[in-house]
């Protein structure tokens, strides 16, 4: 149905598909300009059909709101500007070796790519960006997307792990920590993004710790980044 | 509803995403009546409609760093939260083929309190006209009750193709009758 996919502007802007043809839509959107464009359009045209429909709300409910807020803390906007002072692990890995991992990468995605990638979840209609707690300087956020039942972190500030050793991404449930793979910011401590292996379903909590390269079936270094995804 | 201009709301949005607790009150004043109003025509009940309504502007001061005004106006911005989350209600709430039994008996009710300016009311009553049948069937099976391409197909007995290159010509004509902006 690929070919087909530029006629689903229409139902998605009206919220009138799911199940995987939503998926693949989302994932043809990520990269197709006139459908963003048709999207934008479609929807600024429900927007005149749905304040055709104005009601005057309670007037209480404007006292709920505004206390509701109170309680909520927003949602940072990404930072990227890097920030000086980083503590001694986060030691840059040798340029060349970087550029190794960076290729291997790209080749990976380039040979899948339809697979769901970081950029996917992070731009997912119902994703919630959660702020992990991190070391100083460092900057990470979870994206998850309840619907594709995935999380991707970005991490800005962070640079590669030292020699001989890797950070770990760790999903953890009510039976502890899974093992979502491995992450490989590249140098300088330009923001990056990863997805995370397995699904968000049946985990509370994700964290990095510092492993031993390649990483281990169970956590045993430091924990640098944690944060709750609920 | 296009007195205060968009340029002003987006103003107003930003402003919120820095965390002006006045520009979100703001916000909330000049785009409740619309929000709500969707809300309750998708959600019908008026209690869960304030509750949505609740969840959204909640939504809108959490992430309201998100807006991209090069991407639409924050009424539009705003009101496509509203949709997701009054839809994502009423799905919750009952099984597809309850829903899709109950709308094939019910008739849409519309809310007494109407608020819309009668002018804004009647160009889109008038763009509607402009539509075919089947166009404005599924366009407003798929907005006003929340029912998905499946749920139109199976409820008008239609093809599922067929719903989707109506709704998409049939939102091509209402774009061009009603213009850009919400």
């Amino acid at each position: 149905m690929t070919e087909d996919l530029h006629t689903y502007a229409g139902l998605y802007a009206l919220d009138a598909i799911d199940g995987e043809v939503l998926t693949e839509f989302e994932h043809h959107l990520s990269t197709c300009a006139s459908c963003q464009q048709e999207v934008r359009e479609f929807r600024s045209t429900a927007g005149r059909l749905g304040s055709s429909t104005a009601v005057a709300p309670p007037p209480a409910l404007r006292a709920s709101v505004l206390t509701a807020i109170g309680n909520v803390r927003q949602d940072a906007p990404p930072i990227v500007t890097p920030l000086r002072r980083r503590p001694a692990w986060f030691a840059p890995l040798a340029v060349a070796a970087a550029l190794v991992l960076v290729f291997g990468v790209v080749r990976t995605v380039n040979n899948r790519p339809d697979v769901i990638t970081a950029q996917t979840v992070i731009n997912a209609r119902d994703a919630r960006a959660i702020t992990l707690t991190a070391p100083a300087g460092v900057q990470t956020k979870a994206y998850v997307s309840a619907k594709l039942d995935r999380v991707a972190l970005t991490a800005d500030g962070m640079t590669p792990a030292p020699a001989g050793k890797s950070y770990q991404l760790w999903l953890i449930g009510p039976n502890g920590a899974e093992s979502a793979g491995i992450m490989d910011p590249p140098p300088g401590g330009v923001p990056a993004a990863v997805l995370l292996k397995g699904k968000v379903s049946g985990h509370q909590k994700m964290s990095i710790t510092l492993e031993p390269a390649g990483g281990l079936p169970q956590a045993s270094g430091p924990t640098l980044v944690e944060g709750s995804l609920v | 509803m296009v007195e205060s201009g968009p340029t002003d709301r987006d103003e107003l949005l930003h402003r919120v995403s820095l965390g002006d607790r006045d520009a979100f009150t703001a916000l909330y004043d000049e785009l409740s009546p619309q929000v709500y109003g969707l809300i309750r025509r998708v959600v019908c009940d008026p209690a869960q409609s304030e509750e949505v309504t609740q969840e959204v502007f909640v939504e809108v001061w959490r992430i309201a760093h998100r807006f991209d005004q090069a991407r639409g106006t924050a009424a539009t911005w705003v009101l496509t939260i509203a949709h997701r989350r009054a839809i994502d209600r009423v799905r919750s709430e009952q099984t597809q083929r309850d829903r899709v039994r109950a709308l094939a008996q019910a008739p849409l009710a519309r809310p007494a309190d109407d608020m819309a300016s009668s002018l804004d009311r009647q160009v889109v009553r008038d763009a509607m006209n402009g539509l075919t049948q089947l166009q404005r069937q599924s366009i407003e099976l798929a907005y006003f009750r929340g029912l998905t391409q499946g749920q139109i197909s199976e409820l008008l007995d239609v093809p599922l193709g067929t719903i989707k290159t109506r709704i998409r010509d049939g939102l091509i004509r209402l774009r061009d009758a009603l213009g850009e902006g919400s």
